[in-house]
């Protein structure tokens, strides 16, 4: 449990703190403005997020409120040129989860911008007002490697499939240029080939029978964010103390590696590999992990790092307890609402295949 | 109605103009009688008027033996040595003050009446006592050493010696040649039926003093004063005066005059200390029990005092009695408290112990210990809080001429956390946190009456204030069957925050004429650690030891200070003064002079004008990040990057006294800039590379303006205030809320005190306290936007989060409670009952935004929950009773 919230309920007890809450409407008025959300990836195509704040109390964006902006001008700078107008784009509903931050929409551009763009991008509404924010996209920095370490701790083959649990890790390494300060974020991904129809005929609950598949797949639960340090380095002592941790967060900077060679430790928590592949079919052997770095414009970071202090940080225990000011997650627009970040992305990818094919494998029987 | 018919006495007299004197002779024979009650006698045997100002006659008693003599022989006897003339004119006799002897005038010799006042059982010397001389009407009052020093014109005096709540004490008639030096001692008042007061230290210091806003508190008037769980409290006394803005609720917060926490000075006998408060603000550290009384200073500054912005507090504490053993032993609610004073040597050498503890863990513990052990699933919780301070004084009089003590402070919290699981054979996980925070003071003083007229104090002191916080885990498994570890994970964070003071102090009091002079000067070597991090880790195979840099701000801080009471004659008594300090560190000198000056005028008997001007300097801040007082909040000083603090004050005051009722009402209007004030600045928490501590912080200014209103009665039966404020306060950061000014947190526009004791009887004395103030500002967004998920986290959006708003910009509803308590008094102690917040209306102290849950069903398909967003308020603390009881020995 967070030591803060001990400490509040200390106090709390102490008090005989036998409080209530009452609901009220503050006389309070603060005009609906354009909230401007986009992440620009180098090389990609620039998609916005244009919605409009609310009042918080006024109901549930999806549920009884509609916060979607759709007759909006949006346009493009790059390094203070406009390079035209966004369109509008309605997304396919396919249960995707940007849809619920789309709300259906965004806009978009078929710009691709570089690394080292500025852009800016402009938002004007009739009714809304007008909200402006601008980012760097970063310059790039590459992975230089990417080393794994497999090992099997425990094998169970059976007539359907073959379970491995293995702990699998990997050392990312990169070398931080020295000439800027740079902000970084961390994914692991894993991609699995598509599994392939066999000959044999099955029966399938409740569908009755289908044809069983081949397949291999690596699974895991999550990136083990405590085996890597500097993912926590934005906490401090006293966060440490407060037992708030950064389980979730693989984002950093080069504040303890400033100009200097880094190997990130990415340790794949709940590993398993599994596969049913008799007939020894090449391509179900080729799962893939798929590491990027991205490099991270400032903003990206801060806005990161506040949603964290909010959630986890002492100062957001303490605000939302109401003993201190509030924390407000980091915005670059200028409506105080929205955020525009940027990335370029430095992706490693290591295919599993020469490992997979040396496994013991059982086969049906 | 007995005022105005004296006013239409005069009136008409003023209109027939100058009439006959007729002789007339009286009869009379009085012994040391109040004056006011002789007119009567003398009226019914000559049909005269008398006519006087309110307030001419209090506390004069004559004295007259008279047969068949001329009125003017006998009230010219009468009147002898009281200070007061007369004139007769038709049917009224006018009766006015004599003009005091000039003394600028070098032929006029004066002599120096000194010594010290003690309390009459105890030998405890007294703070505040007045002395005045009856024949001349000067006046003295004396200092924290109980020392006076009076300049009166030789020839002869009649000293009275009065202080509240004990026997009024007047000499016979002395004969002064020369410098003489008169000790006394007073004895308190012992039965209420008896009671008569003729003033008190607050009045004096309302009516006469040129200062303003300057309030002495006894520590049997912080102990009457109502308080949550019945805790005797000094700053939550305080926060009943007006201009004093309490804080959060329940909490001993104090915020003068539209300033911060940090800005109050608190000195316990003469030594600054920081950490003033025990858990998170909810107690003040000083023990009540230890304490002579506190003097408070919100709105002029003697050129003593400096190093803070907005208050000073000086706490004085007991010296112990010279002559027997004394004691009290407390048990309340909260904590208990044990203090003994007595003579270590009879006449020469005593001692004062206080030790107070809070006594939650003698229930948490226990309480604990019995559910862990009615769980069955190995898992264990510890917690336990509890302060502790204890003061420790001896006294020494070498001579009556000097004087010397030691005094010992400890503070401590400690509040620890965790728990412990384990499966014998099989693992052990364990984590505590622990967080201990507090002071230490030591310090060694010396007094000494070197002339008459000069009296000098000399201190020695090193005090501590330090905050530690610490977490350990430990996890180790143990191979099967075996107590040998498999595997061993060990980890210790810690943090520590730190200042060391030394410090010696010289500071003197001069009293040629009509002047009382005072100055000094004070050294002192401060040693700040703001912070200092280390880690251990530890497996089987290998330990670790970090340690952060130990960043340790060196300072030395040195101030000269000069000032100078002047009563310029009865009408008018100017205090001036000026208070240099330099603080030096990072090899950067800073300078501050700070001048003072007030004057009060009485432009009528009863009436006074205050004005005057403040400059103070602070060159240490506390940087908080909660309104309450976390071990979290570091103190530290300016550096090369912020300047250091200043403010400039000033203010007016009209002051009237209500004669022979003890009522006294005063207006203070002020107006106060602060410079260089020092806050967090927005997004303080976000910290980029090559950032220190202090790139989190802004500088800026802040202006403060309002009127307090007080109306006190200062003895009688029934005692007490009724005040009323109002207040602008305002903040303005570069860093902070884009630049705009912005109301501060503790901006209450208006509140109103009231503040009553009533001794019913020798037995009972009952006290009420209500407060009502315009609630505390908070940051309340009103409106959300919706929130991204991007890569780095695993957090999918789709979330909302506030859009920042203007600083402040939400004044919570208005905040009134009301505090009862009744101190019954037995043969060997006394009872404390009270009620905190006694009509139990639960005030509103946060706001949130909340998802109301309004159903919940469930389907096939899972459970469905309707919630609906909703602003809340917070609506905290009710009735409290609470009880305690001294046991007197």
């Amino acid at each position: 449990m967070d030591f803060l919230k001990h400490i509040i309920s200390l106090i709390s007890l102490s008090l005989l703190l036998t409080g209530c809450y009452k609901d009220f409407e503050p006389d309070i008025e603060q005009k609906p403005a354009l909230c401007m959300n986009s992440l620009i990836t180098a090389g990609e195509p620039i998609r916005v997020n244009l919605t409009r704040t609310w009042r918080f109390s006024s109901g549930n964006p999806g549920q009884n409120l509609d916060i979607s902006v759709k007759d909006a001008i949006i346009e493009l700078y790059v390094n203070d040129i406009l390079r035209g107008t966004l369109d509008i784009v309605t997304s396919p509903d396919d249960g995707d989860k940007e849809d619920e931050e789309t709300m259906g929409q965004y806009y978009q551009s078929d710009y691709r911008p570089a690394p080292g763009d500025r852009i800016r991008l402009r938002a004007v509404h009739p009714e809304y007002g007008e909200a402006t924010a601008s980012t760097e996209v970063p310059l790039a920095v590459p992975l230089t490697g990417l080393e794994p370490n497999i090992a099997i701790n425990n094998y169970i083959g059976s007539s359907y499939a073959n379970f491995y649990d293995i702990a699998l890790s990997f050392k990312a390494r990169f070398t931080d240029p020295a000439d800027r300060i740079n902000y970084y974020a961390v994914e692991v991904d894993c991609h699995n080939p598509e599994p392939v129809e066999s000959d044999i005929i099955v029966n399938v609950f409740p569908d009755g029978q289908a044809p069983l598949k081949y397949a291999g797949a690596l699974q895991y639960f999550m990136l083990d964010y405590d085996a890597e340090p500097i993912f926590s380095e934005h906490l401090s002592t006293l966060d440490h103390i407060f037992d708030s941790d950064s389980w979730g967060f693989s984002i950093f900077s080069d504040k303890q590696i400033n100009g200097g060679d880094y190997s990130l430790t990415l340790n794949l928590s709940d590993t398993q590999y599994i596969i049913l592949n008799p007939e020894h079919i090449d391509s179900l052997y080729h799962s893939t992990v798929t590491v990027t770095l991205s490099s991270i414009s400032s903003d990206y970071y801060d806005y990161i790092i506040s949603l964290w202090e909010h959630d986890s940080g002492v100062h957001g225990q303490l605000g939302n307890a109401g003993f201190a000011d509030p924390v407000f997650l980091h915005s670059n627009v200028s409506t105080g609402a929205g955020i525009v970040a940027a990335r370029t992305k430095a992706v490693m990818v290591y295919d599993l295949a020469d490992w997979a094919r040396a496994l013991p494998h059982q086969g049906l029987n | 109605m007995k005022r105005f018919s004296l006013l239409v006495s005069t009136l008409l007299l003023a209109a027939s103009g100058p009439g006959l004197v007729r002789a007339q002779n009286v009869t009379i024979k009085v012994d040391r009688k109040p004056a006011a009650a002789v007119f009567a006698r003398i009226m019914r045997q000559t049909d005269k008027n008398f006519i006087y100002s309110s307030g001419l006659l209090d506390g004069v008693k004559v004295s007259v033996t008279a047969k068949n003599e001329p009125l003017e022989q006998v009230l010219r006897r009468m009147f002898s040595g009281t200070g007061i003339t007369f004139t007769i004119r038709g049917n009224n006799i006018l009766l006015h003050r004599a003009k005091q002897p000039a003394p600028k005038h070098p032929e006029a010799k004066t002599v120096t009446v000194s010594g010290y006042i003690r309390e009459a059982e105890t030998q405890e010397t007294l703070i505040g006592v007045t002395v005045r001389d009856m024949e001349s009407g000067a006046a003295a009052a004396t200092n924290a050493s109980g020392f006076y020093s009076l300049n009166v014109p030789a020839g002869k005096a009649r000293l009275q010696v009065s202080y509240m709540g004990y026997n009024t004490y007047e000499t016979a008639e002395l004969p002064l040649t020369r410098n003489i030096t008169y000790n006394f001692s007073l004895a308190p008042i012992q039965e209420l039926e008896e009671v008569t007061v003729t003033g008190s230290r607050n009045e004096s210091l309302a009516m006469d003093a040129a200062e303003a806003g300057r309030v002495n508190l006894s520590a049997a008037a912080i102990t009457s004063a109502p308080v949550v769980f019945g805790e005797a409290d000094v700053i939550k006394s305080l926060q009943y005066e007006p201009g004093v803005s309490a804080g959060t609720e329940g909490m001993a917060g104090m915020y003068v005059h539209g300033g911060n926490a940090d800005e109050n000075l608190y000195m316990l006998d003469n030594v600054p200390l920081y950490q003033v408060n025990h858990f998170a603000g909810l107690f003040s550290a000083f023990n009540v029990e230890a304490l002579k009384s506190v003097d408070f200073y919100k709105s002029s500054f003697p050129a003593k005092y400096d190093g803070r912005l907005s208050s000073y507090v000086d706490v004085h504490t007991k010296d112990g009695s010279l002559d027997s053993h004394h004691g009290t032993a407390r048990l309340g609610l909260t904590s208990g408290s044990f203090n003994i004073d007595g003579p270590i040597r009879k006449g020469t050498t005593s001692y004062s112990v206080a030790l107070r503890r809070s006594w939650y863990d003698v229930f948490t513990v226990p309480a604990l210990a019995i559910a862990n052990a009615v769980r069955d699933d190995g898992e264990k919780s510890k917690a336990r809080y509890a302060f502790t301070d204890l003061n420790a004084k001896v006294t020494h009089h070498f001579s009556d001429r000097s004087r010397g003590d030691i005094m010992v402070y400890y503070g401590e919290d400690i509040l620890e956390g965790g728990s412990i699981w384990e499966q014998k054979g099989q693992f052990h996980d364990e984590d505590t946190q622990k967080l201990r925070w507090g002071n230490i003071l030591a310090k060694a003083g010396w007094s000494y009456m070197f002339t008459p007229n000069v009296f000098g104090e000399f201190t020695g002191a090193y005090s501590r204030f330090f905050s530690r916080m610490s977490t350990e885990s430990e996890y180790k498994t143990f191979n099967p069957g075996e107590e040998s570890l498999m595997s061993y994970d060990y980890s210790r964070r810690a943090n520590r925050n730190s200042i060391d003071d030394w410090s010696v102090r010289a500071s003197f009091g001069w009293t040629p004429g009509t002047h009382n002079v005072s100055f000094g000067a004070d050294a002192t070597f401060h040693s700040f650690l703001p912070q200092l991090a280390s880690s251990k880790l530890k497996t089987l195979e290998t330990e670790a030891f970090a340690s952060e840099k130990k960043e340790i701000y060196r300072a030395f801080e040195a101030n000269v200070y000069i000032g100078d009471d002047w009563r310029l004659n009865d009408r008018i008594r100017l205090n001036g003064g000026v208070h240099l300090s330099s603080f030096t560190i990072d090899s950067k000198t800073w300078f501050s002079l700070s001048p003072r000056f007030t004057f009060r005028w009485s432009v009528a008997d009863d009436w006074s004008i205050k004005a005057g001007y403040s400059r103070t300097a602070q060159y240490v801040h506390q940087l908080t990040e909660s309104f309450l007082s976390l071990p979290t909040d570091q103190w530290v000083p300016v550096t090369k990057g912020f300047r250091p603090q200043t403010s400039d004050k000033v203010f007016v005051s009209l002051n009237y006294r209500l004669p022979s009722t003890g009522l006294i009402f005063s207006i203070e209007g002020f107006w106060k800039w602060m410079h260089h004030l020092v806050e967090y600045r927005d997004e303080f928490y976000i910290s980029h590379p090559g950032e220190s501590w202090l790139d989190q912080l802004t500088s800026g200014k802040g202006t403060a303006k309002g009127l307090d209103f007080k109306v006190s009665k200062e003895f009688g039966r029934v005692t007490g205030h009724i005040s009323y404020s109002l207040l602008w306060s305002d903040r303005t950061f570069a860093e902070r809320n884009g630049g705009k000014t912005y109301p501060s947190r503790f901006d209450n526009r208006h509140k109103i005190n009231v503040l009553l004791n009533w001794k019913i009887n020798s037995k009972w004395e009952v006290n009420a306290a209500w407060t009502g103030m315009s609630g505390n500002r908070i940051t309340l967004p009103v409106n959300v936007w919706i929130t991204p998920a991007l890569p780095g986290t695993n957090w999918h959006g789709g979330d909302y989060t506030p859009v920042p708003d203007k600083i402040n910009n939400y004044r919570l509803p208005f905040y009134h409670r009301l505090d009862l308590s009744a101190i019954r008094h037995t043969k060997h102690g006394y009872w404390t009952f009270s009620l905190y917040n006694a009509y139990c209306n639960m005030n509103v102290v946060a706001v949130r935004l909340e998802e109301k849950l309004l159903s919940v069903s469930s389907t096939p398909g899972g459970t469905i929950t309707e919630t609906k967003p909703v602003f809340q308020k917070l609506h905290l603390i009710p009735i409290i009773p609470s009880v305690s009881y001294t046991w007197i020995f």
